[in-house]
């Protein structure tokens, strides 16, 4: 567990990287900080400090789902993966592959720009040169991941609801998550391709 | 029989065992960077840990796909009653060559589609025989392929000590699924293992062999299968975290296969699967000892009530607890309040701050609706504890 000053301090690292990101509420939680000490920011109790570790929180969780979700297609030494994100995160999203995978170049595809990650360096390139082949995209088109998908569901335990929290609809078009065509309409004997 | 079939067959063949986790401690993640096999470029390796379990997918059923678990081979010796792949059935067969099955992995993970490699397999003529050759596939992933992530590898039962060496060496996590609590239980739904040798002896072995950069040894249960008690399950489970050090055990609802000697067998409940995880996450987590958990006369637990609201109905005279002023051990057993939600409220009272509101505790991550009955605020109780613990009764 972090202390609660190296807590206090990623929880500002990610708000810096918030969508409605306000200098204001990282003054006003220093503020307090240094009043009541960083145990009590940490702990939420005043309502900046709720809304830092809420919006930190929202960054944090759009970082861990474009490690879960983002697929990347093999275009030569390059892997490529579109994504689109809410928060200012590419560089941090490339960080985690590039160490993934060093040998390879990595390449986001987000907001019409070619993000381009190699040996830890990341540059802007002509996305045209990138331009994912529409299987990627529909990427239970895949043979052999949606016959591994399928072969995963246990009938006895179905439990869509749960499923469908886990990977709210917005993901969907985010990543591009085709898993979601089954979850949507329970469909759950008939094969992914047939709704690609 | 291609690959896209195998992985059909031996996927689906995997999908019951529940080791799937794949959080790693930070130290574990910081090790990762450093290779566990040393090649002469430490650009070369491919993957590495992640601290989070990270999921991939969501299958309907709500269980979240972050490993490709997999069957070396469903060709068994053995006859467990519950298993569609043991020898009497017949079950289509079928075997992935060390390269197909890598191949497949490597494919899977450089597209981002699974976080690591859950290896298991059948028993395919002896426990040796078995054993070697997954360890020759995960040997190929570490050396040839020079991959540094997350590789959970089962030892199979029986197996010698040398190649559980090896196995350890190379994944990051091993398990031996025990199955059932105890020998008696055991011997009800197979003949062909022996649960003192094949299967405690060899926990024990592996956690004498693991090394320093290992995620630990964890087990199973198939709860249901052999008319054993919740009782047996977690004292045998408690024994398993304080004399093998075991990190974690697993439960699976036992669901009767067609094609099984226990086709016709009822299921069990999941919310029986459900309320012996979190006992074990109380014993583990919670700091909870075995005896503080509550039983019936049957040794089964009250499925209707959480275990910790029964630990709470079960101690009246502990409750209600002043937030201001309890330690952190009687904190963490009131219902509603986690370790993490404690340990703000200790951090909290620590800088002179005095809790004097419900919704400030809401503000730590304690679950109001939970905790009211069983704490004092400022001096108040929020609700009466007899009044709970009667809408408790009734809903039983």
């Amino acid at each position: 567990m972090l202390s609660p000053r190296s807590e206090f301090q990623s929880r500002v690292a990610y708000y810096r990287r918030h969508k409605e990101f306000n200098p204001r509420l990282v003054e006003d939680v220093a503020e307090q900080a240094r009043e009541h000490g960083f145990e009590y920011i940490v702990s939420c109790v005043s309502e900046e400090a709720k809304e830092l570790h809420y919006k930190s929180r929202a960054v944090g969780c759009e970082i861990h789902r474009a490690h879960s979700f983002l697929r990347f297609q093999e275009k030569g030494d390059a892997l490529v993966a579109k994504g689109d994100f809410e928060h200012d995160i590419v560089d941090l999203v490339l960080d985690h592959f590039m160490m993934r995978f060093p040998r390879k170049k990595i390449v986001l595809l987000t907001d019409g720009k070619a993000y381009v990650g190699e040996r830890r360096i990341v540059s802007l390139d002509d996305p045209a040169k990138y331009a994912l082949e529409r299987t990627s995209q529909s990427r239970l088109a895949e043979p052999d991941w949606e016959a591994y998908y399928d072969s995963q569901y246990i009938e006895a335990r179905r439990n869509r609801k749960l499923a469908m929290r886990h990977v709210p609809k917005k993901l969907w078009k985010q990543f591009g998550m085709k898993e979601g065509v089954k979850l949507d309409q329970g469909l759950i004997t008939a094969k992914l391709s047939s709704f690609i | 029989m291609n690959t896209v079939e195998k992985i059909s067959l031996l996927g689906g063949a995997a999908k019951y065992d529940v080791c799937a986790s794949t959080s790693c401690s930070p130290d574990a993640v910081k090790r990762s960077h450093r290779p566990l096999v040393e090649t002469e470029d430490s650009r070369q390796r491919t993957g590495d840990l992640a601290g989070g379990g990270i999921c991939h997918s969501f299958t309907p059923d709500g269980r979240c796909v972050s490993l490709f678990k997999v069957l070396m081979t469903n060709s068994c010796t053995g006859d467990c009653k519950y298993c569609i792949n043991n020898c009497d059935s017949d079950t289509r067969r079928a075997a992935f060559e060390p390269q197909e099955l890598t191949d497949a992995f490597m494919s899977f993970y450089h597209r981002n589609y699974v976080e690591g490699l859950f290896l298991s397999s059948a028993v395919c003529g002896t426990a040796d025989f078995t054993e070697e050759k997954m360890v020759e596939i995960v040997e190929k992933l570490r050396v040839k392929e020079n991959f540094q992530g997350y590789i959970h590898l089962k030892v199979m039962p029986g197996t010698n000590r040398d190649l559980i060496k090896r196995a350890t060496e190379l994944a990051n996590r091993v398990s031996l699924n025990l199955e059932a609590p105890n020998r008696v239980r055991f011997q009800e739904i197979t003949s062909t293992k022996d649960f003192g040798i094949d299967m405690l002896r060899r926990m024990r072995w592996i956690q004498g062999e693991l090394p320093d950069h290992s995620s630990g040894q964890t087990t199973q249960f198939v709860v249901g299968a052999c008319g054993e008690s919740d009782v047996e399950i977690l004292s045998t489970v408690n024994d398993l975290y304080k004399k093998i050090e075991v990190r974690r055990s697993y439960f699976s609802a036992f669901l009767p296969v067609a094609g099984t000697p226990l086709e016709s067998a009822p299921r069990a409940p999941l919310v029986r699967e459900n309320r012996l995880y979190q006992c074990d996450f109380l014993m583990r987590k919670y700091g909870f000892e075995f005896n503080e958990l509550v039983f019936n006369e049957s040794g089964l637990l009250d499925l209707s009530v959480d275990p910790k609201v029964a630990y709470a109905l079960n101690n009246k005279d502990c409750f209600p607890l002043d937030v201001n002023e309890a330690p952190y051990e009687e904190l963490v057993r009131t219902p509603g309040i986690g370790p993490q939600s404690a340990m703000r409220i200790i951090s909290t009272r620590k800088t002179g701050f005095t809790f004097t509101r419900p919704e400030e505790l809401k503000n730590l991550g304690v679950v109001l609706k939970r905790a009211r009955q069983f704490v004092v605020i400022g001096g108040s109780r929020q609700s009466s504890l007899s009044e709970f613990s009667q809408n408790a009764l009734a809903a039983q």
